[in-house]
């Protein structure tokens, strides 16, 4: 009997020493909270932003979506900035698109009837376009969406995936955002 | 489920040179009947001999020396026995249910059998799976499905599976992560001596969590054998181009019986009929000891330590962002990132999974009749996985888990002819813990958990009836502790589970018996289904835990026949309907919820009244002496009361049929054994597409084939094998396998099994 009294002590002694730690808050080091495009005309008028922002990541505060109206026939300048405002201070994820440049690619899909079309301005080491900077080129008067797609370790050798055509790009969705857009 | 006991009473008389006489008899004890048809094999001497109709065999022209003899019989083990023979002698062998004896993981008495209500795989059929998995190699049984993801492999019995059921490495109930899907049992089952599934009253005893029931891996004991003994076993696979060696050395010495087992595999990339499947290649390293010494007639000790070490690659392709990606991924015929290339390299993602087990027990024989034991574990489960990253961050695991168990048990057991008793307390801690820095949020939070309970069971027998009752209490503690955006919060969740199982046994005459089983069982909810919290990265969906949930309470019953003709021909059929009352599923929300990668379907932990019902079938028919047909079929429904949908992940109706000869080979070659074996697995119709995502494929046949024999090498046996899966190279897609999103199963598989014994 004494030494099952001795091994229920130790028991005991043993399962004492369990004790819930407080959890670490965890650094979400991935999250990318907003999504910031910046669209400069050619004909020099006044900027358009478009932006998505989801400020404490997924679930809790719903997200916020700012589409926007285009002039007809413009050609803008378009500039993707990509946060992570639940950090202080705000984490510039771009920087790290741009330095990974080559597993990453940015595409854009208008609706359809949306009269649009785009080019790519920065490319990678391998001369395969990234998307951070594009030409956006609003034709006739019309409305729709478009989603943009950040594809992490696309395979940008696949069929036209250099051109923008995503079907055949593969990889894991970073991003994808569909914005309302006018044209007029 | 049966184990030989010798005691061999050497009873000299006069002989002389390579002219003694070793005869003898063999008896089952308890029924102390003479067993007919025993076969004996004096090693050394290449002697062998079956037992005549009363139990005796004889020996006439045996030389002096020492022998290592191996006994046999129908429905038992192979056992080995040392003798050392220097005159004409006269041996008794009894042959006894073991469980009694020395190991207590075999649920029945000494005296009595406890209600069948269980099946097993025994060492023959382990040899002959070499190299598959665990629930692979349960899967066997009538009733146990699987469900997959590609390599990994878990088991389902009765359409029960992770939390509903538990699995039990050397009698101890293994503390993994056993939630998750795509995490397998930590278990080698080059350990395994025997593999048992029990879901009758005996149950109970392994916790009251078991919906399902309980798959027992049973590593044995070491051989009462003075001499260093052992196997090396090699495993070929043609798919995926897999390596495996295990290798057991064991020993009984005057000082202790010991045994040690350790296994290396490695293999590469799977390939279905038409391409790679991109880094799905897997590496085990496992280690286990075991002692085990009588110290003296009253008591006796045994230890186990068991390491079970694993990488596993997951389909690159199957790694995705979003419900876009789950899409493209079905609509295409190739996974993205196939490679032409055949690789061993295992890369992101991937698991790396680590489990301790440590066990010590004393028993102590209190009289001829009864026994305590005390058992103390130790377990240490670490998981981590690893995802495609940004930035660098693939070296770092993205879900970095820990648990530490103890476990404590203290058991009593009366036993005499006509009944049995067992009780028992337990008292298990764990403490589950993420560790730090992966830079994700954790999907489940830290919690230490106690849970002490107490059961008993009565088993009773009668002229024709065998009678079990089981009653058994748990409590449950969770002291949980979990971050929400930047507070930390505590909850304490507190259960009472009770759990009681009657099972009757009725003998109508030697050739029928029919069963019947009730259960009543309490399930608390588990850590996953409370708090799980965010995005399952394999189907692209949410998962919400949901901390106001209940305890489940499944009602049971089971009605089984057996009937079993003249030796030759043989039918186990086993009905069940169970009624779960707050059965806990993932409900999936009317909305998507939208984040910047997209919206994603939400599935919040909900519970309903379910009902499941199936079918078991099993029969054998031996034609000719040498020529044998088996079928296995099973069918299963599940429904959710609340709202008639079907529920998710119930194996679909499958048919397994199998034709084996057996046959005289010539030279050194010991009888071979040839088999076909063919499986239809029907399309699963009964699905709620809601939960789904996307519909269950097509049905689908598989044929094999397969050939073990053995033969004398130096003295030595060596048994080889050659079985061919998937013979046909068909192309195919499980429902229960989650990469069946993703590509198609993998094709033919040729494999080698070499065994050496020494």
């Amino acid at each position: 009997m004494k030494n099952w009294q001795v091994a229920i002590i130790l028991f005991f002694l043993f399962t004492a020493c369990l004790k819930n730690e407080i959890p670490e808050i965890e650094n979400q080091e991935e999250l990318i909270t907003t999504l910031n495009i910046t669209l400069t005309p050619e004909n020099s008028s006044e900027n358009i932003y478009l932006k998505f922002q989801d400020i404490d990541g997924e679930g809790g505060i719903n997200p916020v979506i700012l589409g926007e109206t285009l002039s007809a026939n413009t050609t803008y300048i378009c500039t993707l900035t990509l946060l992570d405002e639940s950090k202080n201070p705000v984490e510039d994820i771009g920087l790290e698109i741009q330095n990974e440049s080559e597993e990453h690619q940015f595409f854009v899909q208008p609706s359809q009837g949306l009269s649009f079309s785009y080019e790519y301005l920065d490319f990678d080491a391998n001369n395969k376009p990234l998307g951070l900077n594009m030409k956006w080129k609003a034709g006739a008067s019309s409305q729709g969406s478009i989603r943009i797609t950040l594809r992490h370790e696309p395979n940008k050798n696949a069929a036209n995936v250099s051109e923008g055509e995503i079907t055949n790009a593969g990889g894991e969705t970073d991003i994808e955002v569909d914005f309302p857009i006018i044209i007029q | 489920m049966f184990f030989v006991l010798f005691y061999a009473f050497v009873n000299a008389i006069q002989g002389q040179e390579c002219n003694i006489e070793l005869s003898g008899t063999i008896f089952d004890k308890h029924e102390n009947n003479a067993l007919e048809y025993a076969t004996i094999y004096l090693e050394e001497a290449f002697q062998g001999g079956v037992t005549d109709e009363v139990g005796n065999f004889n020996f006439s022209k045996v030389c002096p020396g020492n022998y290592h003899i191996i006994i046999t019989h129908l429905g038992c083990e192979t056992q080995r026995l040392y003798l050392s023979i220097k005159k004409d002698t006269s041996i008794s062998i009894f042959m006894e249910h073991h469980d009694n004896v020395l190991d207590e993981v075999i649920i029945s008495t000494s005296a009595l059998e406890s209600v069948k209500i269980n099946a097993q795989i025994n060492k023959e059929q382990l040899r002959e799976s070499s190299g598959k998995n665990l629930a692979e190699i349960t899967s066997q049984i009538s009733g146990v499905s699987l469900i997959k993801s590609g390599g990994i492999a878990k088991p389902i019995i009765d359409g029960m599976y992770g939390n509903r059921i538990s699995i039990l490495n050397n009698g101890i109930v293994q503390s993994g992560q056993q939630w998750g899907l795509d995490h397998a049992p930590e278990i080698d089952p080059f350990v395994a001596q025997n593999i048992q599934v029990i879901k009758g009253a005996s149950s109970i005893r392994y916790g009251g969590n078991n919906l399902g029931g309980v798959i027992m891996m049973n590593p044995g004991l070491p051989p009462q054998d003075p001499h260093i003994h052992g196997s090396i076993s090699y495993v070929f696979d043609s798919n995926g181009y897999g390596n495996t060696v295990s290798s057991t050395l064991e020993q009984s010495n005057k000082f202790l019986n010991w045994r040690v087992i350790g296994t290396y595999k490695k293999r590469g990339d799977l390939k279905t009929p038409d391409y790679n499947l991109t880094n799905t290649g897997n590496r085990e390293q496992n280690i286990a000891f075991q002692i085990n010494k009588t110290i003296n007639s009253a008591l006796s000790f045994d230890a186990f330590y068991s390491l079970f070490n694993n990488q596993n690659a997951l389909l690159r392709g199957a790694h995705i962002g979003n419900i876009t990606d789950l899409e493209n991924a079905f609509i295409r015929e190739i996974p993205f990132f196939t490679e032409e290339q055949f690789t061993y390299n295992i890369a992101v993602p991937y698991q790396n999974v680590q489990h301790h087990l440590a066990k010590i027990k004393l028993k102590y024989i209190v009289s001829d009749n009864q026994y305590l034991n005390f058992t103390y574990s130790f377990q240490l489960n670490n998981r981590e996985e690893y995802d495609v990253r940004r930035g660098g961050r693939s070296e770092k695991p993205a879900l970095d888990l820990s648990i530490f168990q103890h476990y404590a048990e203290i058991y009593y057991k009366f036993f005499n002819n006509n009944y049995s008793f067992e009780a028992g307390i337990q008292l298990s801690a764990s403490d589950n813990t993420n560790i730090p820095g992966t830079g994700v949020l954790p999907l489940i939070p830290n919690y230490i958990s106690h849970n002490p309970g107490a059961f008993v069971i009565y088993n009773r027998e009668f002229d024709k009836v065998k009678l079990d009752l089981g009653f058994r209490y748990d409590f449950k503690y969770f002291n949980v502790l979990r971050a929400v955006q930047t507070t930390i919060e505590k909850n304490i969740h507190k259960f009472q589970n009770i759990s009681m199982d009657a099972g009757i046994e009725y003998k109508i005459n030697p050739s029928l018996v029919l069963n019947y089983n009730t259960a009543f069982v309490f399930r608390s909810p588990e850590i996953n289904e409370l708090y799980s919290m965010g995005l399952h990265q394999g189907v692209s969906s949410i998962e919400v835990g949901n901390k106001d949930l209940d305890q489940e309470i499944g009602f049971k019953n089971i009605l089984g026949l057996q009937i079993q003709a003249a030796d030759r021909f043989s039918i186990d059929v086993s009905t069940y309907l169970q009624n779960i009352k707050n059965y806990i599923y993932l409900a999936p929300d009317k909305d998507y919820r939208l984040t910047i990668r997209g919206a994603f379907p939400v599935f919040q932990y909900k519970q309903t009244d379910a009902q499941i019902a199936g079918i078991d079938f099993m029969g054998k028919y031996q034609i000719l002496e040498n020529f044998e047909i088996s079928t296995k079929y099973s069918i299963i429904r599940g429904k959710n009361k609340e709202n008639n949908l079907w529920l998710v992940r119930m194996p679909s109706d499958n048919i397994y049929n199998r034709i084996t000869f057996e046959g005289k080979a010539p030279g050194k070659f010991k009888d071979y054994k040839l088999s076909f074996g063919h499986q239809y697995i029907w399309k699963q119709n009964r699905f709620n597409l809601e939960e789904e995502l996307i519909a269950p494929p097509k049905a689908y046949h598989l044929f094999e084939t397969a050939i073990y024999s053995s033969f004398i090498w130096k003295e030595k046996e060596l048994n080889f094998g050659l079985s061919i899966e998937n013979l046909f190279n068909s192309t195919y897609r499980d429902y229960l396998d989650r990469l069946r999103f993703f590509s198609d199963a993998p094709g033919r598989n040729m494999r080698i099994n070499l065994k050496y014994n020494f």
